[in-house]
């Protein structure tokens, strides 16, 4: 045996020692996470029956809490994207330990955001007519609109972001066939590894297919969410109509990416002995990452508020004076806004917070709260103060809207526990690249 | 199209030895080899027979192909209905670079994919009997062609070369 024998088996057997049973407290987890999801599938079968009347949607207030989860979801799925697809063209080497994972967020997340848009359909057994097949009716979608562009742009990022991830697991998949001593498990790994052996010419193609995919895929991360944001940018609406919205809408998703990553990462590290894998110095450095997009983010909510003063106009000038101070409904959720997304990672500047598992993990809760209230703040309060003040609303979400909502957090969580109890959750084969001696090369 | 059988499987423990070994083969000018490891291959081009990949081809042209369907689509469907607005063209090929676009990356990327499955030659099977399961774990491996009575020379051959076990394959 070797050292790097040992390298080899101890990062295969930490990871695959991860696939085994589930602990109690593990199936409690995943327990909760069904139990969410049947009471929000009960929930949204009542809407489905009764209508969209049971939702708090009303005229101006037409998309709300749904749309919020939405764009959460979308701007959840960024992160992994960022750190399999760019961070890997960048060659930077803390991420071939957690690639894996964010990944696996990234594909769940788009699952999950990909249910709102439907969900928010009041007529959800038409929604194909979004689609352009050929049809006698000649029914084509506006190719002009951003709504369009939308499901272009998800359905696209879903797609290649799938075929990256599954690309990336294939290797790993045949380690696991090779190991594992149970029929039904082996069965499935040797199903979906596809007869890889780890030949060179399996590798040769495998890494041109690789880096194709990364190439094609990091566009995706700027694409997808810009065309999010035009969703709302293209409207004459106050709070909307803003050509800042795409990088800002960018920055967020991955900042909010990130602090899901950190989310996950802490409590499975533990969970899953995967604490010299998923290492701290992974998760300070996306910390660090953080610190840049609170700083766009911040910088985003400054320029809003500036050219609403500098415009002169007297709309944009009052909807952000309202918006600031002048709702007990709404303003909170502002500053709470404000305070979450910029005041809280730029706490992360002091190593000492930033290498503390158990702040990072509060900080990224409240990153996560303030992210989704952005939306809010964005989607609803432009909607509920428009021009006219005949029209002016005050939203809340009803009780259907908030158990569809507590589905989407029990489908996303739920998904992830059961994958990575099922698959490595750590790319072997890159961990063994990385254990390799550098000066060795061919 | 199915792999060739090789004569002698080795199993080297150490990828610098594997390296060297390789390099051996190679310059010997012999035999013909297959390497097999857990970590990415892609650095030995140089020691290998076959280099580059065609991936890369059928991903562009996968994209090539998803712009101008995706951009044709915008266009046919607004000339199908084409009503006439304010004295603007039906089309607008602004607005259509969004769609064209993601069209791009969704062919280009379903194109590199397919191109893997069939270069790579993946398929839902359990590998070849002389196969060695460590090959994806701890160990690299190099597998050689060669006629049944050159067996016993070319494993003493590799096994000279720092291969911890060889491995003579029935045909």
């Amino acid at each position: 045996m070797t050292q790097q024998t040992d390298n080899f088996n101890r990062i295969d057997d930490e990871v695959l020692a991860s696939l085994g049973k589930w602990s109690p407290g593990y199936k409690i987890a995943v327990g909760v996470c069904a139990l969410l999801v049947v009471v929000g599938i009960i929930a949204y079968s009542f809407q489905y029956r009764i209508g969209m009347g049971v939702t708090g949607l009303s005229v101006p207030i037409s998309w709300a809490t749904y749309i919020t989860n939405f764009v959460f979801w979308i701007g959840i799925a960024h992160a992994g994207t960022l750190i399999s697809a760019i961070l890997f063209l960048f060659r930077t080497s803390w991420r071939n330990r957690i690639n894996r994972a964010a990944e696996a967020m990234t594909v769940f997340a788009i699952m999950t955001a990909g249910l709102f848009p439907l969900i928010h359909l009041g007529r959800v057994w038409v929604f194909y007519w979004i689609l352009p097949y050929f049809n006698w009716r000649h029914l084509w979608p506006n190719f002009k609109s951003p709504l369009v562009w939308d499901v272009i742009a998800v359905s696209t990022y879903f797609t290649i972001s799938t075929l990256f991830f599954y690309l990336g697991l294939v290797p790993d998949l045949a380690t696991a066939r090779d190991r594992t001593q149970d029929g039904r498990r082996k069965k499935m790994y040797t199903i979906l590894a596809m007869g890889w052996t780890g030949r060179y010419d399996q590798w040769r193609h495998y890494a041109r297919a690789y880096l194709a995919l990364a190439a094609l895929v990091t566009p995706l991360v700027i694409s997808v969410h810009s065309v999010v944001s035009w969703d709302f940018a293209m409207a004459v609406v106050r709070g909307w109509h803003t050509t800042i919205f795409a990088p800002y809408f960018v920055a967020g998703a991955i900042h909010s990416g990130l602090a899901t990553v950190i989310l996950l990462l802490i409590p499975l590290r533990k969970a899953l002995n995967l604490e010299r894998l998923f290492s701290r110095y992974a998760i300070e450095q996306m910390a660090l990452l953080m610190i840049f997009t609170a700083s766009i983010i911040g910088y985003a909510y400054c320029v809003e508020g500036f050219m609403s003063w500098y415009s002169a106009d007297k709309f944009e000038r009052q909807f952000n004076i309202f918006r600031a101070w002048g709702s007990w409904n709404y303003s909170p959720l502002f500053w709470a806004m404000i305070t979450f997304n910029v005041v809280v990672p730029f706490t992360f500047f002091f190593k000492k917070l930033r290498t503390n598992l158990k702040y990072l993990f509060v900080a990224c809760l409240l990153v996560q709260i303030g992210m989704w209230l952005e939306r809010f703040v964005i989607i609803v309060v432009s909607l509920a103060h428009d021009y006219l003040p005949s029209t002016w609303a005050v939203y809340a979400p009803r009780t259907v809207e908030i158990l569809v909502t507590g589905f989407s957090y029990g489908f996303f969580t739920g998904l992830f526990l059961v994958f990575v109890r099922l698959f490595p959750s750590v790319p072997m084969s890159e961990a063994k690249d990385d254990a390799l001696p550098k000066e060795v090369e061919a | 199209m199915t792999e060739e059988t090789p004569c002698v499987v080795a199993r080297f423990e150490d990828y610098h030895a594997f390296v060297e070994a390789l390099r051996a083969l190679k310059e010997s000018g012999v035999y013909r080899y297959e390497a097999y490891g857990p970590t990415n291959l892609d650095r030995i081009e140089d020691l290998m027979a076959k280099k580059g990949s065609g991936v890369r081809i059928w991903s562009t042209f996968g994209a090539l192909v998803g712009l101008a369907t995706f951009w044709l689509v915008c266009v046919l469907s607004a000339l199908i209905y084409a009503i006439i607005v304010g004295g603007k063209p039906p089309i607008s090929n602004i607005p259509y670079v969004i769609p064209a676009y993601e069209g791009t990356i969704l062919l280009g990327g379903i194109a590199a994919f397919i191109a893997i499955l069939a270069y790579a030659r993946f398929g839902p099977r359990k590998p070849p009997a002389y196969y060695d399961p460590r090959f994806s774990g701890d160990s690299y491996g190099i597998a050689v062609l060669c006629k049944g009575k050159e067996k016993a020379r070319v494993a003493e051959m590799l096994s000279g070369l720092g291969a911890v076990d060889t491995k003579e394959v029935e045909a």
